[in-house]
């Protein structure tokens, strides 16, 4: 599975998940995927609706760095975010409030 | 940065923790012990600089702490300093009490503690923080009360001073300082907004700049503290900071410095429920604690969380209140936090090892000198700490090392037998849809 693939399922499920889509209809985040440091995509919330955008966006609320591997096991299901957050190979910026709201999302999207 | 670290490490108890400063030290001379935990705590800065321009984090001592040292260790430690997050919002709770119980004697201390802490959890946990503006602008008045009322008084006083410069018996002095360094306890609270700031300079500038602004401030009170309020008075008082104001301003100086008390309470509370709420939603969430810890309301806020915060500081305020042992709670709160440098010094050591060829956007000096000092330091400082006088029966026993045996063990013991050794990845499979 490639990067671009992970995200499309995680937007996917946003997607199809019509209670997280209504929670999440005032939250409109850009959330920029770092790789190695580098900026290679985003995922675009807006009117509760999620989207993968491909290259460095122009603005970002909250930025998410890792390995490539790293990134792709957590956006597929395959990897809980708090475990790479808390040993340091997920990096993370942007409000507190932004960050516990994210990983609620990948919480119920893919359970814990 | 500064008004967040400066406001963080604002609490009411620091009035009371200058009282206990002023007894080991002879007439005017306790702001000399102030000052001097200042500029130690200035080797605590540097580390905390140097861990968190590494790997900001919010969970940054859980992080730092593991890379640095170990998992259990990092564990059993996180655990323990959660402690200090709690004595002081039990001790600010019961200055809080006091205070306004001064003011306004027909209502019981411990309504006032019930109803601000309630108050406090209500507003976490509808998720609503005060904005930026308003935090800066709340900090900047408690400090500014502080060296108005202190300068008005020693004004009134015509500036002269008892033995200002005389520091006494050393074994005095280093208890002294050790129980100082409890006045800027929570300044490296502001390590867990890393990750909210784009320029990663200005973390270690505001901490910096915030030990500075604390030491002046709190050095200047103790001054008027010392000199206005007699030792047989100080000795027995809770309300240090209200005959302070009353001295320089009647009773506008009191009223507007129990305003003081209860807005530093306030924040010290609210400070203290979010970044203590967040630690234990990430310790549940990486199932080091129980899940029900992990869960998020509407707000989306850890509300179970807030909630066991809530219990644990009503019970332990309402113990202190009923006890007084106050002073128990200020020296293991002072050797808690000297043991957190100490270890955040061991963690920067340990990564300067591991973690070599690591970008440092701050680095404490060239070699281990740094370090190493910080944790000789601040163990004994700890050691100071941990065997000055609590005012509790049997006094030829150590209490506060006693309580914080009692703690470290319980720590120890759940580190081994609560969670797994490792957490397993959380692997995970997808949802039925």
């Amino acid at each position: 599975m490639t990067l671009i693939e992970s995200l499309d399922a995680f937007a996917s499920r946003f997607n199809a998940n019509e209670r997280l889509r209504q929670m999440n209809r005032d939250w409109n985040r850009t959330i920029a995927i770092d790789v190695e440091g580098e900026p290679r995509c985003a995922l675009v919330l807006e009117d509760g609706h999620m989207r993968v955008e491909p290259g460095a966006p122009s603005a970002r609320d909250i930025a998410l760095g890792a390995a490539e591997p790293v990134l792709v096991d957590i956006f597929g299901g395959e990897l809980g975010p708090t475990e790479p957050y808390l040993d340091g190979r997920l990096t993370v910026q942007g409000s507190q409030e932004d960050v516990l709201r994210l990983d609620f999302l990948s919480m119920l999207i893919w359970g814990e | 940065m500064v008004s967040t670290s400066a406001g963080l490490a604002f609490a009411a108890v620091n009035f009371l923790a200058m009282v206990e400063v002023a007894q080991y030290m002879l007439g005017d001379s306790a702001w000399i012990a102030i000052l001097t935990a200042g500029v130690l705590c200035l080797m605590a800065a540097a580390v905390f600089s140097e861990l968190t321009g590494m790997r900001p984090s919010a969970a940054g001592i859980r992080l730092w702490t593991r890379l640095g040292i170990s998992d259990r260790f990092s564990l059993g430690f996180t655990l323990l300093y959660l402690v200090t997050v709690l004595a002081v919002i039990a001790a600010d709770s019961f200055v809080l009490a006091a205070a306004i119980h001064a003011g306004i004697p027909a209502i019981p201390g411990v309504v006032w503690i019930l109803m601000f802490l309630t108050l406090v959890l209500l507003v976490n946990l509808r998720g609503v923080r005060p904005a930026g503006l308003l935090e800066d602008a709340t900090t900047f008045a408690l400090l500014a009360s502080l060296v108005l009322v202190t300068a008005v008084a020693l004004a009134r006083g015509g500036f002269r001073l008892t033995t200002p410069l005389a520091v006494g018996p050393p074994g005095n002095f280093l208890q002294a300082v050790a129980l100082g360094v409890f006045i800027y306890v929570g300044f490296e609270w502001v390590t867990p907004l890393a990750e909210e700031v784009t320029d990663q300079r200005s973390l270690p500038r505001g901490m910096f700049l915030a030990l500075g602004v604390i030491g002046v401030a709190f050095a200047g009170f103790s001054l008027a503290m010392t000199h206005f309020v007699p030792q047989r008075v100080l000795a027995r008082t809770l309300i240090p900071q209200l005959l302070v104001g009353r001295t320089a301003l009647g009773a506008v100086g009191f009223w507007w410095m129990l305003a003081v008390t209860a807005v530093t309470a306030i924040t010290t509370f609210n400070g203290s429920f979010v970044s203590a709420s967040r630690l234990l939603y990430a310790l549940a969430r990486e199932r080091s604690l129980p899940r029900s810890l992990g869960r998020l309301n509407l707000h989306f806020v850890p509300h179970r969380a807030l909630w066991i915060l809530w219990m644990v500081s009503v019970s332990m305020a309402l113990v202190v209140f009923w006890s007084g042992a106050y002073r128990l709670l200020i020296n293991a709160g002072a050797t808690l936090e000297a043991l957190m440098y100490v270890v955040a010094a061991w963690a920067v050591i340990g990564l300067r090892r591991r973690e070599s060829g690591a970008a440092r956007p701050f680095r404490f000096g060239r070699g281990t000198l740094g370090p190493w000092a910080t944790i000789v330091v601040f163990l004994g400082l700890a050691a100071g700490a941990a065997t000055s006088s609590t005012e509790v029966p049997l006094p030829s026993v150590p209490w506060t090392a006693v309580l914080l045996a009692v703690l470290a063990l319980g720590a120890v013991a759940y580190v081994r037998l609560g969670p797994p050794a490792h957490p397993p990845p959380t692997q995970r499979r997808p949802p039925p849809a």
